[in-house]
């Protein structure tokens, strides 16, 4: 049989910088209020959410997520043309075909890079970081250049109390690159496929639903063992956790996963829902570049990351910031 | 009185077994917990979740009118109590869950 050869690839892969786009709406709880029966009180007791970012016409997918990529690529030090990998993770694009990642790519000027969507719900861009180091360290591209970008509120019914007050639009990009020293770790990645129907859009509606209770449930009794196997493949403990930044769900959500696994009172923990929403996919990205940008977190801290949605799907990893 | 009262036979078949029977009723089963034990137990995990009193953790109370419980704190009571009595509540049976006795007789139904 022909052996076939395989390219050197990099000892690890590590994220040289971060990019952030965040539409120019700021829409309030009290602004809610105004348009369908709910409150301040109810909405920041039940999810943690005081404000979310919400798309003008003109904020489409492809425009956030050039906007986040480019400045992303600006943070790296590198050049368009040393791009040869993008990826876009979006669980929401406005048509199936085509996929929106050749586009981005061409706007950004990548010359003709490996570009595909990634669509692992809201664990889409914590998925789409491990392929692309998973990529460079086997050798089939150098540097990544990894954005997740969402527009929820053209698949949310946005009269609809229970969805509105919770999902939102935005994108965050990293660009990942070769390295000495590995700095993302392995991921540990996985679904549970039988609560298909948890988060979704029902048969002939256009808006998602989401069980409320059964995603909660499922969000802080299952996932906290992904986060302690992501340490451990990682080589790293609680105590060494300089950052948590979940997936924006449910700001309960993340302080019971933070009570839980027993990280340090130092630990950094992102809460970029309170003025964010739920993005999907966009929201670690978006968390870690608001933490990097205030200064709440610092190049060469230790990171926690977990993406976790409709799928339902999951992946944890560790990572050290650029 | 006599032995038809009505409320003399509840009486005997809800506090006593019937004397010299082979099994041991399910209340006498010293691996299952008491009602005084649930309610007890419940009361911690309500004190954890939901920063309730225990003191005011008793049955007649609704979770969410008077005891100011929300959706999401009802699952994290149910996994608590599943933790702690090994008693699973699915989403769809929570929904019947409406006060603490209701909790209570649910728990000690299916331990």
């Amino acid at each position: 049989m022909t052996r076939l050869q395989l390219p050197t690839g990099a000892p690890g892969a590590r994220i040289l910088g971060f990019g952030s786009y965040r539409p120019r709406t700021r829409v309030t709880n009290d602004d809610l209020a105004k348009r369908m029966d709910t409150n301040d009180e109810w909405v920041q007791s039940r999810v943690g959410i005081a404000e979310r970012r919400w798309a003008e016409p003109d904020e489409t997918l492809v425009e956030m997520s050039v906007a986040a990529g480019g400045k992303a690529i600006a943070a790296s030090g590198l050049d368009a043309g040393d791009i040869d990998l993008v990826l876009l993770a979006t669980t929401s694009p406005p048509k199936a075909i085509p996929g929106l990642a050749p586009r981005i790519a061409h706007q950004l000027g990548v010359p003709r890079p490996g570009a595909f969507d990634v669509n692992a719900g809201c664990a889409g861009w914590c998925y789409a970081l491990s392929a692309a180091a998973d990529a460079i360290r086997s050798g089939t591209a150098r540097n990544a250049l990894v954005i997740g970008g969402e527009r929820l509120t053209d698949y949310t019914n946005l009269e609809d109390r229970a969805t509105a007050v919770i999902f939102a639009d935005g994108a965050g990009a990293a660009v990942v690159s070769a390295s000495d020293e590995p700095a993302i770790g392995p991921a540990v990645w996985g679904s549970d496929g039988d609560l298909h129907e948890a988060i979704a859009i029902p048969e002939n509606e256009t808006g998602m639903s989401m069980a409320g209770q059964a995603v909660y449930r499922w969000a802080t009794t299952k996932l906290t063992d992904t986060l302690v196997e992501a340490m451990r493949r990682a080589g790293v403990g609680p105590e060494d956790i300089d950052v948590f930044a979940p997936h924006q769900a449910n700001l309960r959500i993340i302080e019971l996963m933070a009570k839980r696994l027993k990280l340090p009172e130092r630990t950094v923990i992102a809460r970029d829902i309170v003025r964010s929403g739920n993005t999907s996919s966009a929201s670690v990205p978006l968390a870690l570049s608001a933490l990097l940008e205030s200064g709440e977190a610092r190049s060469g801290d230790v990171a926690l990351l977990l993406g976790y949605g409709a799928g339902l799907t999951f992946a944890g990893q560790v990572v050290v910031l650029p | 009185m006599t032995t038809t009262d009505p409320r003399d036979t509840v009486s005997r078949t809800t506090t006593t077994s019937p004397p010299g029977a082979a099994v041991p009723s399910e209340r006498e089963d010293p691996t299952l917990a008491s009602t005084q034990e649930i309610q007890a137990g419940l009361g911690e995990i309500l004190e954890e979740v939901a920063g309730v009193a225990p003191a005011d953790a008793t049955p007649e109370k609704s979770f969410t009118d008077d005891l100011d419980v929300d959706s999401l704190s009802m699952v994290e009571i149910a996994t608590a109590v599943e933790d702690k009595f090994g008693v699973a509540i699915p989403d769809d049976q929570l929904a019947n869950i409406k006060t603490v006795g209701d909790a209570i007789s649910f728990i000690e139904s299916n331990q």
